[in-house]
């Protein structure tokens, strides 16, 4: 069963004769527990169709639909509660709250839900994360490696439908970058979670179930990792 | 490149490249700039109109007692006043007669006649009476009538009109209008000026004496002390007696010694430090919120090569590039507020040397206000400063030394707890710490401003007019009927006189307490007499007291003691006014003194020898008994002395308030049955007490708000600079799923924290100081003053500083919702 199916999605900027189209025309479907990479050189469109799946932006034209529900008929509220229960998100600068702590941060988007954190599944996620020791930890004393694993905990704290990551090691060394890719990719087998992860690097794509190339925004290649 | 510039460089005297980065980065933060410059520009003009309105009121009254007399001496003889204008101490010299003021319609008239010249006049002149038409009296039948005098008479005011005036002793007598002069106002006292010639013929004048009006030689230089013991030596050189020394207490207070005046340059230091310590707090405040959202900024620069003391110059530029705009529009708008608030009293010299201060405390207040964040900036590392989120670690046990913050590993930027209930008010709580010295600095610069504000409601508040109105004898009623002036004045026994067959007696009571809504009739008694003591005499009255009163007034003595029956049997004598009679003659009476009472009884003059036994608290007791008289006996005593006299002298009318108006009518026809009484009423008390508090009342308020308005200003910059600075955190919050009304009522949370924080603060503080001011000013006699919360000012006050954050947060949010999330989110 696809988690996530996008039709004939479009993002067009500015207007007729010097429209931009950031997104033309994307079809895709991605599959329950797969961890998948979309690929692309700055300017292709990769980071747009991110936004577009996860609620942060509107498409011009087409159709996302995620565990069944269609957000093109969302409105901003809906939205919003839409991500903070079904889509997880790890940022390239990680944007951690300041002003919380490491556990806080973690449980923030149950907590704006209104819900009791799943204490027994955050302490399965923070020790596979190697989090246990610093759940009191402001952000700013972390490294960026444990910072981007306290990203990696808060998107899947609220067990949603999709982990979206956007060049989630881009502001990392290469040791730390694959420990934390390496810890993707663990959590997605664990918990059985649908990943979907930007980035430029083909290296790192490899590490992914599957491969979608964009360019000019449009989908050129999708293949399955060997 | 040479060695002399290369050199240049390293020691940083590129002040130009310094200077124009300073004034690019004014041009690129607009609303940074907006609060400081509105800042310096409140402060700028809080003070200078302060200063000017306190030079203004000193300016006004300097110039208008340069044109005053310094001292007037009474019950002068042509000689006397010859003599003093020959005596090298006096430089001015004028004689002028007062005649018998008599009422005519509830107001009091008075014939009054200067020299046409002065007797002495060494360069200088005296302002008395300056027509506005036509010219001075100097026929012996010309008067001049002020224009509000010429109004209530009917007179169109035009010289050459005719006027004529019945006097006390009945004689009427024509006079032409030589001229009008202004006053301003209706006055209590109409005065009609006459001629020198009258003065010396007219039958109202010839044989009173003449009062000297006088100036002294240098009395600008001296104190308080030494201008009294001067014109005091003066009056017994010449044989005037210290009673008829009547020094002017205007001019006296303008001269160096005065405690009042010591206070009012304290007070008035304490307020000018108030301001400027409220704009240090809000300036730097401002500056410290500019400088932590730069903070990458300044990285940047240092990265490029800038150095510390180069970034602490660029941010001390700014301020004084902000301070050249904020400055000259606070001065002009305090310059024309000042002007407009005592034009009377303005003086290019003193607004120039007001100026010249104001500008050095501001700069010098902005220089101290941004020290520290110029410090902040510059102590920025390149790579701390990619780093910064403005959230302060928070700190170790006290003792320890502090940790950096960003240190790794260390204990010092972990929370004690491991989670806190996330709700947006509790995220809004955990904001605060982010800036707890802003926060608090935000609070302490509203919390002055509330307490001001409170000072000022309480004032307002626990002023009652109506108490201010009620003091004296309407304290017990609404309406005081007394027996004539003007019958008293001419009558052969004075007010005796008019007691032999009293207009207040039974048949009145009785037929006023009949009126409709009448519920109480208050009748109070005297008895005229002459008094000597101390080789001095003058006139007072006689008031008594019952046996069962006693004990009570034994409660108010200052001195002596109260023995009804001893004091029926011995001539014993009760004072109050003891103050006065030091205030007047220069002495005061003990007990044991003796005091010779003459009076006349309706048969006899009598006169008696009295031994002073107490000395009663006069304030206590008037308001316990509403008897004015100097001396007090035993009633039996004052009715024996008396011989069976009617001796009441004033009613005091208690009314149903609802039925006022209709009562004032049917006394008013009792009047005028009977023309030797005169009625006052309180409705005339109040509205001149509203007359005189209104002013001050809107000064005060206007004053505070001024100084909330500071305040507010603060808490709006606060509020906008961390909605802006917060902006990326913001989308960060929304895209993990904070909905916008969650976001919009963490932000509001925020701000009435401020708020909640800032109520606290001017509840406790601000009544706290209320309360204090009410029991000061009641320690300085002001009776009509009670403490009593301002619940309705406080609530205003509390609604208003609440709607600021609440409407600054949905402006805001609406104005960044318009950027697409992704799009903040980068």
């Amino acid at each position: 069963m696809s988690i996530l199916k996008t039709e004939n999605l479009k993002k067009y900027y500015g207007k007729e004769p010097n429209v931009v189209r950031a997104l033309d025309g994307v079809s895709l479907e991605i599959e329950e527990g797969e961890f998948v990479a979309v690929v692309g050189t700055s300017g292709s469109g990769k980071s747009t169709l991110l936004n577009m799946i996860g609620g942060l932006d509107v498409p011009s034209e087409g159709k996302v639909i995620i565990a069944g529900k269609d957000l093109s008929g969302m409105d901003d509220d809906q939205l919003t509660i839409f991500r903070r229960r079904r889509i997880g998100f790890v940022f390239q600068n990680y944007n951690l709250i300041p002003i919380l702590n490491v556990y806080e941060n973690i449980v923030l988007p149950v907590s704006l839900d209104g819900e009791k954190p799943d204490v027994t599944y955050l302490k399965k996620i923070t020790s596979l994360l190697g989090l246990e020791e610093r759940l009191t930890e402001m952000p700013n004393n972390l490294s960026g490696g444990q910072q981007q694993r306290v990203a990696i905990a808060r998107a899947l704290a609220s067990k949603p439908a999709i982990i979206l990551a956007d060049e989630p090691t881009g502001n990392l060394d290469s040791k730390t970058s694959q420990d934390v890719l390496g810890l993707i990719k663990m959590t997605s087998r664990q918990f059985h979670q649908t990943v979907v992860m930007i980035t430029h690097n083909e290296e790192i794509a490899q590490l992914a179930d599957r491969t979608i190339r964009i360019e000019d925004g449009k989908i050129r290649e999708s293949r399955w990792n060997a | 490149m040479s060695r002399k510039t290369s050199g240049k460089i390293a020691v940083n005297n590129n002040g130009r490249t310094v200077r124009s980065l300073a004034a690019s980065s004014i041009k690129s933060s607009k609303m940074r700039n907006f609060f400081i410059v509105v800042t310096i520009i409140l402060s700028v003009s809080l003070l200078m109109v302060m200063s000017l309105f306190y030079a203004g009121m000193d300016t006004e009254k300097a110039r208008q007692v340069e044109k005053m007399q310094h001292v007037v001496y009474y019950k002068l003889d042509r000689q006397q006043l010859e003599n003093l204008s020959k005596d090298k101490r006096t430089e001015y010299v004028l004689g002028m007669k007062s005649g018998q003021g008599m009422e005519v319609d509830g107001k009091m008239v008075q014939p009054v006649a200067y020299d046409s010249e002065p007797l002495k006049a060494d360069g200088v002149e005296i302002e008395t009476v300056t027509p506005v038409k036509g010219k001075e009296p100097e026929a012996v039948n010309e008067a001049m009538l002020s224009d509000a005098h010429c109004k209530a008479l009917g007179l169109k005011g035009e010289p050459g009109e005719k006027v004529s005036f019945t006097f006390l002793d009945g004689t009427t007598e024509e006079f032409v209008l030589s001229g009008v002069f202004h006053l301003d106002g209706v006055p209590k006292v109409y005065t009609i000026i006459l001629s020198q010639k009258y003065a010396e013929q007219g039958s109202q004048l010839k044989d009173v004496t003449y009062d000297g009006i006088v100036r002294i030689h240098d009395a600008r230089k001296m104190n308080q002390q030494k201008f009294l013991d001067t014109i005091r030596t003066m009056a017994s050189d010449y044989g005037i007696a210290r009673k008829y020394v009547n020094e002017n207490n205007f001019y006296l207070d303008t001269l160096s010694g005065g405690e009042l005046q010591a206070q009012q340059n304290m007070l008035l230091v304490g307020v000018g430090i108030g301001i400027l310590f409220v704009s240090i707090l809000v300036i730097y405040s401002v500056f410290y919120l500019a400088v932590v959202g730069r903070i990458r900024q300044f990285g940047q620069l240092r990265t490029i090569g800038m150095t510390r003391k180069q970034i602490r110059r660029m941010v001390r530029y700014e301020g004084l590039i902000l301070c050249g705009i904020g400055i000259p529009v606070g001065l002009l708008i305090g310059g024309v507020i000042g002007y407009f608030l005592k034009p009377g009293g303005w003086s290019w010299k003193n607004t120039l040397i007001i100026g010249c201060v104001v500008i050095v405390a501001d700069i010098i207040t902005v220089l101290i206000s941004i020290r520290k964040p110029a410090a902040i900036a510059s102590s920025i590392s390149p790579v701390e400063a990619s780093k910064f989120s403005g959230v302060e670690p928070e700190k170790e046990k006290k003792g320890k030394k502090k940790e950096k913050s960003g240190q790794k590993g260390g204990k010092a930027g972990a929370s004690k707890k491991l989670y806190r209930n996330l709700t947006p008010m509790n995220l809004a709580s955990m904001n605060r710490t982010r800036n707890k010295k802003k926060t608090a600095l935000t609070m302490a610069s509203l919390g002055i401003g509330g307490v001001l504000y409170m000072l000022a409601a309480c004032f307002i508040t626990c002023t009652s007019l109506e108490d201010y109105a009620r003091q004296g004898p309407y304290r017990n009623g609404e309406f005081v009927i007394d027996l004539s002036y003007n019958v008293s004045k001419t009558a052969e026994h004075g007010q005796t006189s008019i007691q032999e067959d009293n207009p207040i007696n039974e048949d009145l009571i009785r037929q006023i307490g009949a009126i409709d809504g009448v519920e109480n009739v208050g009748v109070y008694q005297e008895l005229q007499t002459r008094w000597e003591s101390h080789d001095e005499a003058d006139q007072d009255c006689i008031v008594s007291f019952a046996k069962d009163e006693a004990d009570k007034l034994k409660t108010m003595l200052e001195e002596g003691n109260i023995d009804y029956d001893g004091m029926m049997q011995e001539d014993q004598v009760l004072i109050q006014y003891n103050g006065l009679n030091k205030e007047i003659y220069g002495w005061e009476y003990a007990v044991g003194d003796k005091v010779k009472l003459s009076w006349y009884d309706g048969r006899n003059e009598e006169e008696r020898e009295f031994t002073v036994v107490g000395i009663l608290d006069t304030n206590d007791y008037i308001k316990y008994s509403n008897n004015y008289g100097a001396f007090i006996l035993p009633e039996e005593k004052l009715n024996q002395m008396a011989n069976g006299l009617n001796l009441n002298c004033q009613m005091v009318v208690k009314v149903d308030r609802e039925k006022e108006a209709q009562i004032e009518k049917q006394l008013n026809a009792v009047m005028d049955e009977n023309p030797q009484l005169t009625m006052g009423t309180l409705k005339e008390e109040l509205a001149e007490g509203e007359r005189s508090f209104s002013i001050l009342f809107s000064v005060m308020l206007g004053l505070s708000l001024f100084i909330v308005a500071f305040s507010i200003l603060n808490m709006v910059n606060t509020l906008i600079t961390n909605i802006l600075t917060r902006k990326h955190e913001f989308a960060m919050l929304q895209s993990v799923g904070m909905t916008t009304k969650q976001l919009s009522r963490m932000i509001q949370m925020e701000g009435l924290m401020l708020t909640a924080g800032n109520l606290v603060i001017t509840l406790i503080f601000g009544s706290a100081a209320g309360y204090a001011m009410v029991r000061i000013m009641q320690y300085f006699g002001a009776d009509y003053m009670s403490f009593r919360f301002p619940g309705w000012l406080f609530l205003g006050y509390a609604v208003f500083t609440a709607i600021v954050p609440v409407v600054v947060a949905a402006i805001m949010i609406r104005g960044f919702q318009k950027e697409a999330l992704v799009d903040r989110l980068r």
